[in-house]
């Protein structure tokens, strides 16, 4: 690297002749204000640029990390228009480190001193800063703290900022591929690689508004033992084979033998060797020291010629002519001549950043997961909560989709729904399959739709029962207490999770079973009315918000006013929950309420173990928590007896009550040694209260008390009485009546039916419940 | 923190403020010499330690170190200081010192005048007192003098720090992380010479800061010449001491002097005496620093060229060219960073050896040190 010839490509200038606003800024900044940092040396000009070239103090400690002269000399390029003033360092021998731009070749090395754009950093852009970046710069350098061993390119340095993106798949086989570039037309910068075969029809057609054109690619791949940094960017498909060359590539003979090829295949493929041709490099990156860096450097190398001129440059092809015709315009050299090494340097290839398509390895990537996420999941409701968690999911590069949902959009749904004007009357399965679908680039689609109700009993009951046995996990998005208990009952051995929002739209649920599933969707969603009914922080949790509104004529046609706002935040919310906990395994129950001020309050509870006593057809299941709770109630009070009533969720078709709560006695019962008379004062309030804030979920199912010290569990011939008069009252509820009493060392659960008197009792040993098998 | 070293241009004087690791100040003379001449291009220094101290929050330093008594070592050291010893120097807005160093000699020392005789005073009360001091000598050399005075010297003998020794209350491990060694004054020189000379009395430290693992070493040489250096060279090789002459920075001894360096100017490049030559080539350690506190190099041929009185262009070309050698500096206080505006500078010790600070001025760091006032920007002076 020659300084000096590179210098006078600029003539020296006056200080009084320099005309960029900013360079004019920088050296005054520098006489008059900052003199300690560095000195003004001259200015100079081209056409295009303006230099300043300075002698910075670099402030470099004496045992820099690399040598670094405690004065460099620099030159601030400042290009006319408004563009990001560069940075060069005027010395031919100036250490390769990170954070420096890839020169050109023939150009001094340029460092990278902000990583903002120009249309952000002029903004508050002054030479003081700019100094103040190049002294950080040096000052990381010198210390060894600069560590982004990437290599951009100077947008300025090159034709435009091509940017090209292209499917990582389509890639790895792009030389059997039938490829074509699409243009953006607007501003010609970016260039999106497709498969002819993937093309719509009417993009086919070659819109106007995206014009096509076939591109030849090649793609190579340096390993990791062949890597060494790049020192500059190849401007011409020379250099780019030399660059190549040095690290394990040759390039000319590999093309030789393409282009003979598709040569021969010309008259099937005249395409290919009229296109404009395009090399792909994938690199490791190398640090300056030559350790190997995360990540891969994708470059393209993109010529303004046809394949066929590159061809007849290698001497491989020779230009149709009146003598030697092809409809393609070029033939196969019998006897193929050398490189033409004047031809292939004058091939100018344009350096062009490469970007993936959305695929799921970039997704699972960008989202800062470490491995992709292909788990086989079954979306149950396509509605605002299943479209919008879809939505964020996807987004994190997760799952092979299957979702169901018979529903399809009405105008309203718009309110809260990912759909959009044109996609009313579709259904909403579709349409988030598509969402996904369309989002993540994939060689085969990765969602799904199944149209119908999940618990149907007509013809897709077949296909859905397959795809509910085939997935790891099944997502309960209905909004809908039968269907999640439908899911939780499914044979599936899959994992399940259920989000939902509260009536009101200001809070949203996570219900979410361990990996083992000893703890059922059933389970949890028990667990989380009982946490409604005692947990004072979820008053008016369940309370439907007043201003419903009539989508249409009909008496049920009630949607509730909830801001999209809401759906978003909550969404968002239970999402990342949701993700969380399927990647840990753990049980989950939280509740995410949104405050007006914009808080969100946060309850999560560890789901309890639960104890399952089944009596007769009846199964009836408490947890640990409560359990506790009571045992400690007995405790307070001993020596003498004690008790309350007993609250639970029920599920007369299954069968089932969950105890939510027992409450302590009223202050007017008898509690002796020999007896407890539960008392009547505030049971009433009590009961109607839990009832109501639970929307008649949670409910009185009977009575607790506890026996004396050294005493267990069975009921006593009162007791028996108790649960005659118990069951009088439940018998035109249709459920029976509920004894639990408390012993020394066990508890009972009796259980009157129409069967008779059921009475189970469990070990209780200090509160410590045996999980349920 | 990373200890920092602050040099002033003060024309031909010598200031220094070391301010350690732990936030801890040390100032190495004190010499406010700029007049109010609008054309003098020295530093006001009582403004700049004043701002100094008024960012960190302190009004006080933890050791003043005056190393010999003449004028550009200790001018305004009555104006600045809060001193123990009169009331008259006690104002609300005087820094006070909590430990002075002084050499013997300034308490000695007989028939002087201005500053150095305010600083004898205070030396000679704080000895009296018994603390806030530390006289560099050998201890016996102070023994008459204290016996005549009525100071018991017993007690006051762990104030007396004699060369060869570190001082007290300083530690590579400790959090200031830094140690202090004496080269001079040396005893022999004191049993020797009846009539005190006090260039060559004064007090001359090797620094040793630790930063991570590594030690950088700075040697201040006062206003000593080459024959108390080749000395201190000769007397250090003796006790196998040779690393307490090594040096990453090293403040150029009596403002670039020819004297320091060898007894004669010579006519482009001083020739340095043996033993100062290996000192300054062979103890420096890889692209070292050495700073003359002085005004600007001569220029050949000027007044100032033909002057006797330092800095010696010669000297200067002998620096300049050791410098270079390695890619190290030879900057002068008074030409930092031009001859027209000098400014005060930075090192900072880092873990990778010594470094200029370098900051560009920002409207911020302006702002942050000045108090609007009165709707106009006044900026902080003293």
């Amino acid at each position: 690297m020659d300084i000096n010839s590179w210098l006078n490509q600029y003539r020296v200038i006056a200080v009084e002749d320099i005309q960029s606003p900013a360079a004019v800024a920088l050296v005054k900044f520098i006489n008059s204000r900052a003199e300690e940092t560095a000195n003004f040396v001259e200015g100079r000009r081209n056409e295009n640029c303006e230099l300043v070239l300075l002698e910075v103090r670099t402030g470099r400690p004496q045992r820099s990390v690399c040598k670094i002269n405690h004065v460099e000399q620099i030159a601030v390029r400042f290009a006319a228009g408004d563009k990001m003033p560069l940075v060069y360092i005027l010395r031919a021998d100036f250490p390769d480190t990170p954070h420096q731009q890839l020169p050109l070749e023939g150009t001094p090395r340029a460092i990278c001193i902000d990583d903002r754009t120009w249309a952000e950093a002029r903004l508050t852009w002054t030479p003081a800063e700019l100094i103040e970046r190049i002294l950080k710069w040096f000052e990381r350098a010198a210390h060894g703290k600069l560590h982004d061993a990437r290599q951009p390119l100077d947008p300025l340095m090159f034709w435009s900022n091509l940017k090209f993106i292209i499917s990582r798949c389509d890639l790895a086989n792009a030389e059997h591929l039938d490829l074509v570039g699409e243009h953006d037309r607007q501003y010609q910068d970016t260039l999106r690689v497709k498969r002819i075969e993937k093309l719509s029809a009417p993009e086919k057609l070659c819109s106007s508004s995206k014009p096509l054109e076939p591109m030849a690619l090649v793609a190579y791949k340096v390993t990791s033992e062949e890597m060494k940094r790049l020192t500059f960017a190849p401007t011409n498909l020379g250099s780019l084979a030399k660059m190549l060359e040095a690290r394990g590539i040759n390039l000319f003979d590999d093309l030789r033998t393409k282009f003979r090829n598709w040569l021969q295949q010309a008259e099937q493929q005249a395409w290919r060797i009229n296109a404009r041709f395009a090399v792909i490099v994938e690199m490791p990156i190398i640090a300056p020291d030559g350790a190997e860096r995360n990540g891969t450097d994708l470059r393209a190398f993109v010529t303004k010629e046809a394949g066929g001129d590159i061809a007849v440059a290698l001497g491989v092809a020779e230009r149709a002519s009146c003598s030697v015709g092809s409809s393609v315009g070029y033939v196969q050299r019998l006897n193929p001549g050398d490189n033409d090494e004047t031809a292939v340097s004058a091939i100018a290839v344009q350096s062009a950043e490469i970007h993936y398509e959305f695929d799921r390895s970039l997704a699972t990537l960008l989202c800062g997961k470490a491995e992709p996420d292909e788990r086989n999941v079954v979306l149950v409701g396509a509605g605002a909560i299943g479209s919008h968690l879809a939505e964020c999911l996807v987004r994190e590069g997760r799952f092979r989709w299957t979702i169901i949902d018979e529903d399809r959009v009405l105008p309203h749904n718009l309110a809260r729904h990912t759909a959009r004007k044109t996609e009313i009357s579709k259904a909403k399965a579709d349409l988030v399959a598509d969402a996904v679908n369309s989002t993540i680039d994939s060689e085969t689609p990765i969602a799904k739709a199944l149209v119908a109700n999940v618990m149907t009993e007509g013809e897709w009951r077949a296909e859905i029962d397959e795809a509910l046995n085939a997935a790891d996990l099944i997502i309960d998005a209905t909004a809908s207490v039968p269907a999640c208990r439908y899911l939780s009952d499914h044979p599936s051995k899959a994992r399940r999770v259920s989000a939902f929002f509260n009536p009101a739209g200001n809070a949203g649920i996570l219900l979410a079973e361990p990996d083992d599933r000893k703890l059922t969707l059933r389970d949890l969603e028990a667990q989380y009315f009982a946490l409604v009914s005692v947990d004072r922080r979820l008053v008016d949790h369940l309370t439907p918000s007043e201003n419903g509104i009539a989508y249409s004529g009909a008496c049920r046609a009630i949607t509730n006013l909830i801001p999209e706002s809401n759906v978003m935040t909550l969404s968002g919310l239970l999402t990342g929950a949701l993700g969380k906990s399927v990647d840990e395994g753990n049980a989950a129950l939280q509740v995410f309420s949104l405050r007006g001020n914009g808080t969100v309050d946060v309850i999560a509870v560890k789901p309890s173990a639960m104890k399952r006593v089944n009596a007769g057809e009846w199964q009836i299941t408490i947890d640990q928590a409560l359990l506790e709770r009571i045992c400690t109630m007995r405790d307070r009070k001993l020596p003498n007896e004690t008790g309350g009533v007993l609250t639970g969720v029920v599920d007369i078709p299954a069968k089932h009550i969950h105890l939510a709560n027992a409450e302590p006695a009223p202050k007017d019962s008898r509690e002796t040694p020999d007896e407890f008379v539960r008392g009547t004062y505030g049971v009433r309030n009590y009961l109607d209260d839990v009832f109501t804030q639970t929307l008649g979920q949670v409910r009185y199912v009977g009575e607790w008390h506890s026996h004396p010290p050294v005493s267990d569990a069975r009921p006593s011939a009162i007791d028996l009485n108790q649960i005659d008069w118990l069951s009088s009252l439940f018998e035109h509820d249709n459920f029976p009546a509920l004894m639990m009493i408390v012993g020394e060392d066990d508890c009972s659960i009796t259980f009157n039916q129409s069967e008779g008197v059921f009475c189970e009792s469990f070990i209780n040993q200090k509160g410590n419940l045996k999980e349920n098998e | 923190m990373a200890a920092r070293l602050n040099f002033f241009p003060l024309g031909n004087a010598d200031t220094l403020r070391i301010d350690l690791a732990n936030g801890r100040k040390v100032l190495i003379d004190y010499a406010a010499m700029r007049t109010d001449g609008t054309d003098d291009k020295r530093c006001d220094l009582p403004s700049e330690l004043r701002k100094d101290l008024r960012k960190t929050g302190r009004d006080a330093y933890d050791v003043v170190c005056i190393t010999h008594t003449d004028s550009d070592h200790c001018k305004g050291f009555d104006e600045f200081f809060w001193l123990k010893h009169a009331k008259k120097y006690q104002g609300a807005d005087r820094i006070k010192i909590n430990e002075l160093w002084v050499p013997a000699a300034a308490i000695l020392e007989e028939g002087l005048v201005d500053d150095a005789r305010i600083v004898r005073s205070e030396a000679r009360h704080r000895l009296r007192e018994g603390n806030g001091i530390r006289v560099f000598s050998r201890p016996e050399s102070l023994q008459k003098w204290m016996k005549q005075n009525g100071i018991d010297f017993e007690s006051r003998k762990h104030l007396i720090v004699d060369a060869g020794q570190t001082v007290p209350g300083f530690a590579k491990n400790g959090p200031e992380k830094v140690e202090f060694f004496v080269h001079s004054p040396f005893g022999w020189r004191q049993d020797d010479n009846t009539v005190i000379q006090r260039n060559e009395d004064s007090i001359v430290l090797q620094v040793t800061f630790v930063e991570g693992t590594s030690e950088s070493r700075l040697f201040l040489a006062s206003d000593v010449n080459h024959e108390t250096l080749s000395d201190i060279v000769q007397v250090t090789k003796n006790h196998d001491n040779e690393d307490r002459l090594r040096w990453d920075i090293m403040k150029v001894p009596h403002h670039c002097s020819y004297r320091a360096l060898g007894p004669e100017r010579g006519t482009e490049e001083t020739n340095p005496a043996r033993d100062v030559k290996w000192l300054i080539e062979d103890k420096r350690e890889d692209k070292a620093i050495m700073i003359s506190t002085s005004d600007p190099i001569p220029i050949r041929g000027s007044a100032a060229d033909e002057s006797d009185q330092p800095p010696h262009r010669q000297a200067a070309n002998y620096y300049r060219r050791i410098a270079s050698r390695t890619g190290g500096e030879f900057k002068v206080t008074m030409e930092h960073p031009s001859k027209s505006r000098p400014k005060p500078f930075t090192y900072e010790i880092t873990r990778l050896g010594l470094a200029l600070k370098v900051v560009a001025p920002m409207v911020s760091s302006t702002a942050a040190a000045s108090t609007p006032k009165a709707g106009k920007w006044i900026s902080i002076v003293g």
